[in-house]
């Protein structure tokens, strides 16, 4: 019978042997078979049964998996690629709208990779509705809005969101969203946005750096106002600041709160040299 | 009743199929510590579906390999003259069986209940920053209204061996019960999205479709297993509502078992 035992242990060191090559063959083969579609979430739905969220989870690592693969071999992307990867990601959205790994990984290969806003844009506003506490999903898109889509109106409406959602680091949040308005020249929804969430904040550090920020947009406001009126009554604009006092348009020059100096730009556009951020108040504090 | 009860429960705890179902369940519990590497922030959401998840299916094991065999056996091993002897009335004889199976699904969920904490514990303790959604009262109610499921499913076949002849059978109704419970309220919404455009204008097919939904219990409503994993509570009016569909359901499959049963010929 002991040589039965000598004859397993040989088919084993022969399927260990075989074992690498059949692996090399078969990722060759399965490679060319390309497989590019995905099963309807109205057929998954009812297949999986009651194991909803374990299929979600699954579908989300074959799509983890198959970037991960051409990443990890340097292919190029296609758009049909592309096309498969979306797909796999609403099948998978389908199963477990909560599911929040799907809402940040697929937006960020989405946008960072084919450049596909809209379609980032769509999975994060499923995200919306249904992660309602989740202010990465809102910050999420402000940040597409603003970084890729130079959007800085709809870019600032997300962050404002964002800032108001549990968990947020509100006071970075309000700042940034009130900056990004400030910069898309919607000054009264910057201030709105201020105002907002000076009422709702109990904070008294954070109330402050509120108040901070809303005194420097006034007065951006209040010098772009004289600059508008300058250019009205002379036909061009001033060459600085000072000179708004020395013709009388303002009595004086406000202070930007952050320590910087005002430049009026090509297109009447009153910004400061401080960009109102602490970190220029800070450098300008040191001797 | 009583007696009959705990012969079943003892009867199945003795069994060797409930081993490898527990061994199963187990590995898949240990496979979650392998599954969530993969994933970025959601590690308590897959810890969670992998540990509930398992637990239903040992439940659906249990059902499929023991629930079948409970009249079954005792009509093909001839014991049920023996039992039938004694001074036990067919409706106990019934009774006593559901009451055994349950009280062994019972034992199966706390026991398996009680290895999933621990696995989820484990995880927590290793990736806490990745458990905000999770909650511990929304974990329990997943395993409860799994349990419930269960209990409605074992009702079902208890229902199907009072008149089957052949434990087959009885698992094939079950089975194709089960999927076509689990899946009709996704097949009644995408049958209601389609209605608006082309296929359903026939009456009578909507008719049908309605009798469905209401003679074959609707296993989707105790699914709460991404609720779960999202840490998303059910109110309690839901609880008292969905809890009482399964006990009414349960109620009346064991009424139709103990009529069916009571008129049976035993040759």
């Amino acid at each position: 019978m002991s040589r039965f035992l000598i004859y397993a242990s040989l088919l084993a060191l022969l399927q260990v042997a075989v074992y690498p090559v059949c692996l090399s063959h078969k990722s060759t083969i399965d490679r060319q078979a390309k497989i590019d579609f995905v099963l309807p979430s109205s057929f998954t739905k009812v297949a999986a049964l009651d194991f909803k969220g374990l299929t979600a989870d699954f579908q989300l690592l074959q799509a983890i998996f198959f970037i991960g693969e051409k990443f990890g071999n340097d292919e190029q992307l296609s758009d049909k690629d592309w096309r498969f990867f979306k797909s796999i990601v609403w099948a998978v959205l389908d199963l477990d709208p909560y599911f929040a790994d799907v809402y940040y990984f697929a937006p960020t290969l989405l946008v960072w990779g084919p450049q596909r806003y809209e379609d980032a844009l769509k999975i994060l506003k499923k995200g919306l509705c249904y992660r309602k506490n989740d202010f990465r999903i809102p910050y999420m898109m402000g940040f597409i809005y603003f970084y890729f889509l130079k959007d800085n109106e709809k870019g600032a409406e997300y962050l404002k969101m964002a800032a108001q959602r549990p968990g947020a680091p509100r006071a970075i949040y309000t700042k940034l969203a009130s900056r990004l308005a400030y910069y898309a020249g919607d000054y009264h929804f910057s201030l709105n946005i201020l105002d907002s969430m000076l009422s709702r904040e109990k904070n008294r550090i954070i109330r402050k750096l509120y108040i901070k920020r809303r005194k420097a947009i006034l007065s951006a406001i209040y010098l772009e106002k004289a600059v508008s009126e300058y250019k009205k009554q002379r036909g061009k604009l001033p060459p600085d600041v000072k000179t708004l006092v020395e013709e009388k348009f303002i009595k004086r020059i406000p202070k930007d709160p952050y320590g910087g100096s005002w430049i009026i730009m090509k297109n009447g556009r009153v910004f400061s040299t401080s960009k109102f951020s602490e970190a220029y108040a800070e450098i300008k504090k040191q001797p | 009743m009583w007696p009959l009860a705990a012969i079943t429960f003892w009867e199945g705890v003795r069994s060797r199929v409930l081993y490898g179902i527990f061994l199963f369940s187990l590995f898949i519990m240990a496979l979650s510590f392998i599954f969530v590497n993969f994933f970025m922030k959601d590690i308590g959401k897959i810890a969670v579906d992998f540990n509930l998840s398992a637990i239903s299916f040992a439940g659906l094991l249990i059902a499929v390999s023991l629930s079948v065999n409970l009249i079954a056996k005792d009509l093909e091993k001839k014991t049920i003259y023996f039992v039938l002897s004694k001074p036990i009335s067919r409706p106990c004889y019934i009774l006593g069986k559901y009451a055994g199976i349950t009280l062994l699904v019972l034992f199966a969920y706390l026991l398996l209940g009680l290895l999933s904490a621990i696995t989820l514990f484990l995880l927590k303790s290793r990736y806490g920053q990745y458990f905000l959604d999770f909650s511990w009262m929304a974990y329990l109610q997943g395993i409860y209204f799994d349990f419930l499921k269960i209990s409605l499913l074992n009702a079902v076949i208890l229902f199907f061996s009072t008149f089957a002849s052949s434990s087959f059978i009885v698992l094939l109704f079950s089975i194709c019960t089960y999927i076509v419970g689990q899946s009709i309220s996704e097949v009644i919404n995408f049958l209601g999205m389609e209605h608006r455009t082309l296929i359903i204008n026939d009456e009578i097919v909507k008719y049908i479709i309605d009798a469905i939904k209401y003679i074959l219990p609707n296993f989707g409503f105790f699914d709460f297993k991404i609720q779960a994993a999202h840490g998303m509570l059910a109110n309690w009016q839901d609880i008292i509502l969905i809890s009482g569909y399964g006990l009414f359901y349960i109620g009346m499959l064991l009424c139709l078992s103990i009529y069916l049963f009571s008129r049976k010929e035993l040759l």
